[in-house]
């Protein structure tokens, strides 16, 4: 349960968990109002020191709770015990003893990252819950004494004889007098507070006048313990998505002078190999082979197996790709089975279907070092491959490294081309993704697959030889040619099928490595052309700053001693260019 | 009053003319015609070959320096006319102005990222490539799919 609290227009997160290291006072001070620190603790260690945090709770008047704590590890962990004091006296008997069982009335019980609260559980309440009895201290004119709010050297002694770390904490936020309206100063009767603070290591001594139990930088001298503050200020939203710091945040900040880094995540994790429908292989030229002699084989019964199962549909895509995928792929190869037919064929297997390959970066330097480096003097495209030629904006990679890299899905073929620049000088910063192209990189292979499911099914009883014929010949010829007009029952033939894209047989022919190309001007540039024109400046200079050539844009302040008309002349003459 | 009298060579533009000894070539003592502007002053001196050349003067008791525009001749007279030099008049107030400059000579008060808006290229430009260090493989490599759970 996260919230925060909004203080003079600044919102200010306060989250869960409250902890503090040893020997740390936690002050917070203003005159008038209070000034929240947040702090965030991991665990601490010590046995006189808080270790892990306490929830921080708030009422419905939005006063931050806590308690005096003890703290004690047992089967379930570390738990600690803050109790909620009651309106009248809220303070801790000498021998107050923690319950040892659930529900804990009375007390609030923090254990990992959970709170209960006589039973409920804590973590389900909204600020807007109210806790009854919920007033943790306060005090009366006296002084506070730590060790009448606290344990004893005695209790501690029978706590620790029962397992338990005493307290040794407490935290104070809020509190309330006896009418539960109004706020006791400990200084006085103004009901605004100045301090709020935490004693740590508490001392198992009754003397008051330990140091440990003061709060330091403060001087209180006698008095001591703390100073509950009073929160002032409007609770923001309770709403995640308004939380900066949440993940699933709506709000994706702001940038004004200043950006923020994106870049390309990755592929995706999940692919169609993690699926069981289908299995990607990267065959060697060999195994190729002896996958399409199998499938081409005059065996009968192979040929019926395969018929009854159609495993040329099981071959969803065959083709080449320009990336060494050896290293996508297993260590040992394993068998190839389509249809549900095991070929015999020894293939490895591929281990991912989404890969990158990273082309690798080069820095684009400038050539003039002044503005015709850049658009629209200096343009610039880029190549890539299996994506063409794309234009890029000169300002975008000049000075910059450019880093190409592809996001390649195996089964398709289709990748997308990203483009990163890195820049870092005192025009721009920045180092992200600029630049995303698709094409398709993979070659397909067509192969003629037939459906011949049907067409045998009918002739188990008809001209098998005819049938093999087909098969062992050119099927395509085969079947066209006159195999259907002699089997009955099958009057147009076996259905063929091509499978591959033949489009995509142009990455075959592209050049395979990235560039970018630059035209830069050529510049005519006079002799002593900055004596009588000058280089663009656009900066303000006192006159006697300069010298040589000068045009002025504008005088900032006229002052010259002079009349009107000499003022006007003057500027005049400064702005069509005087030499100083 | 006391009229001096220069040739120099200086630029218009220049904010501090070279004023010396070599190059004042007469002191001559002149009156202003009446009704005569300061800024643009026609002075009535003695006839003197030695300031015909002149190009330009110093008028001490205006306070003012001015470009000699044109010397007209009269009888054992000569009118000069003359044009302030706003520049050389008040060198020291200008120098000290805050000014918003467009231009300047020197690239270190210059900003050579602006677009100059004045530059000149040829037509023809020059064009380069970049590689990339990693290239695609050439050689191509098999990727089987096959349906089924191998």
């Amino acid at each position: 349960m996260g919230f925060g609290i909004n203080y003079l227009g600044q919102d200010i997160w306060v989250g869960d968990y409250f902890g503090f290291p040893t020997g740390s006072c936690a002050i917070l001070e203003n005159a008038t109002a209070f000034s929240l620190i947040s702090y965030i603790f991991d665990h601490m260690d010590g046995f006189a020191s808080p270790t892990g945090a306490t929830k921080v709770f708030m009422d419905s008047s939005h006063n931050l709770i806590f308690g005096i704590g003890y703290q004690y590890t047992d089967n379930n962990g570390l738990r600690t015990f803050i109790k909620v004091a009651n309106t009248n006296d809220g303070f801790l008997s000498e021998n107050e003893t923690i319950p040892t069982s659930a529900p804990w009335n009375g007390w609030i019980m923090v254990s990992g990252d959970r709170a209960w609260y006589n039973g409920i559980d804590l973590d389900n309440i909204t600020y807007d819950d109210y806790f009854l009895n919920s007033i943790m201290f306060y005090q009366n004119n006296a002084s506070l004494y730590p060790y009448w709010y606290g344990p004893t050297a005695e209790s501690i002694d029978s706590d620790r004889a029962q397992g338990y770390a005493p307290a040794n904490f407490i935290i104070c936020f809020g509190t309330k007098d006896a009418s539960g309206t109004s706020y006791v100063n400990f200084e006085g009767s103004t009901p605004l507070l100045t301090h709020a603070g935490m004693l740590t290591n508490w001392a198992d001594t009754n003397n008051h006048t330990d140091p440990s139990y003061t709060l330091s930088d403060i001087g209180y001298g006698s008095q001591y313990a703390y100073n509950p503050i009073h929160i002032i200020g409007a609770l923001v939203t309770n709403n995640s998505n308004e939380d900066p710091s949440n993940p699933n945040s709506y709000y994706g900040g702001s940038y004004g002078w200043r950006g923020s880094s994106v870049k390309f995540g990755g592929p995706l994790t999940n692919s169609l190999i993690d699926t069981g429908f289908a299995t990607l292989f990267a065959p060697t030229k060999a195994q190729v082979r002896d996958l399409a002699n199998y499938m081409w084989s005059s065996d009968l019964v192979d040929n019926l197996k395969k018929l009854w199962s159609d495993p040329m549909d099981s071959i969803i895509a065959f083709g080449l790709i320009p990336l060494n995928i050896s290293g996508f792929r297993e260590n040992t190869t394993s068998n190839v089975i389509i249809g549900n037919i095991d070929t015999g064929v020894d293939m490895y297997k591929l281990t991912q279907q989404f890969v990158e390959f990273d082309c690798g970066a080069i820095n684009i330097r400038e050539n003039f070092n002044n503005a015709l480096d850049y658009d629209p003097f200096t343009t610039a495209s880029l190549y890539l491959p299996y994506c063409g030629f794309v234009p890029l904006k000169a300002n975008d990679i000049m000075a910059s490294d450019v880093h190409v890299f592809y996001a390649i899905d195996l089964l398709s073929g289709d990748c997308v081309a990203h483009v990163e620049v890195n820049k870092y000088n005192e025009f721009a910063k920045i180092d992200s993704e600029v630049y995303q192209y698709r094409g398709n990189c993979m070659i397909q292979l067509p192969i003629t697959g037939a459906n011949y499911a049907n067409f045998y099914k009918n002739l188990v009883m008809g001209p098998i030889q005819s049938a093999t014929q087909a098969i062992g010949g050119n099927p395509v010829d085969s079947i066209k040619s006159g195999v259907a007009s002699c089997i009955s029952g099958v009057m147009d033939g076996p259905d063929i099928s091509r499978g591959g894209n033949y489009g995509g047989a142009s990455a075959a022919l592209m050049t395979g490595r990235p560039y970018i190309i630059l035209s830069r001007p050529n510049q005519q540039w006079p002799e002593d052309y900055n004596k009588y024109v000058g280089y663009p400046s656009f900066v303000t200079y006192k006159l006697s700053d300069c010298k040589g050539f000068t045009m002025v844009e504008g005088v900032i302040d006229n002052t010259v001693a002079a009349t009107d008309t000499e003022k006007a002349e003057i500027e005049k003459i400064l702005k069509e260019g005087v030499i100083l | 009053m006391q009229i001096k009298f220069y040739k120099i060579t200086d630029d218009k533009r220049q904010l501090n003319k070279t004023l010396t000894a070599s190059n004042l070539k007469k002191t001559l003592t002149g009156e202003l015609k009446i009704d005569t502007d300061i800024l643009n002053p026609i002075l009535e001196v003695g006839y003197d070959a030695d300031i015909l050349t002149c190009n330009y003067m110093e008028i001490p008791a205006l306070g003012r320096y001015y470009f000699i525009e044109n010397i007209t001749t009269s009888t054992q007279r000569l009118l000069v006319a003359g044009h302030v030099d706003v520049l050389q008049t008040y060198a020291a107030d200008i120098s000290n102005l805050k000014c918003v400059i467009a231009r300047q000579e020197s690239p270190t008060r210059s900003n050579k990222y602006l677009n100059d808006g004045m530059w000149k290229n040829l037509q023809p430009k020059d064009v380069l490539t970049c590689p990339f260090p990693n290239a695609f493989n050439n050689e191509g490599y098999y990727v089987l799919a096959v349906g089924g759970d191998s």
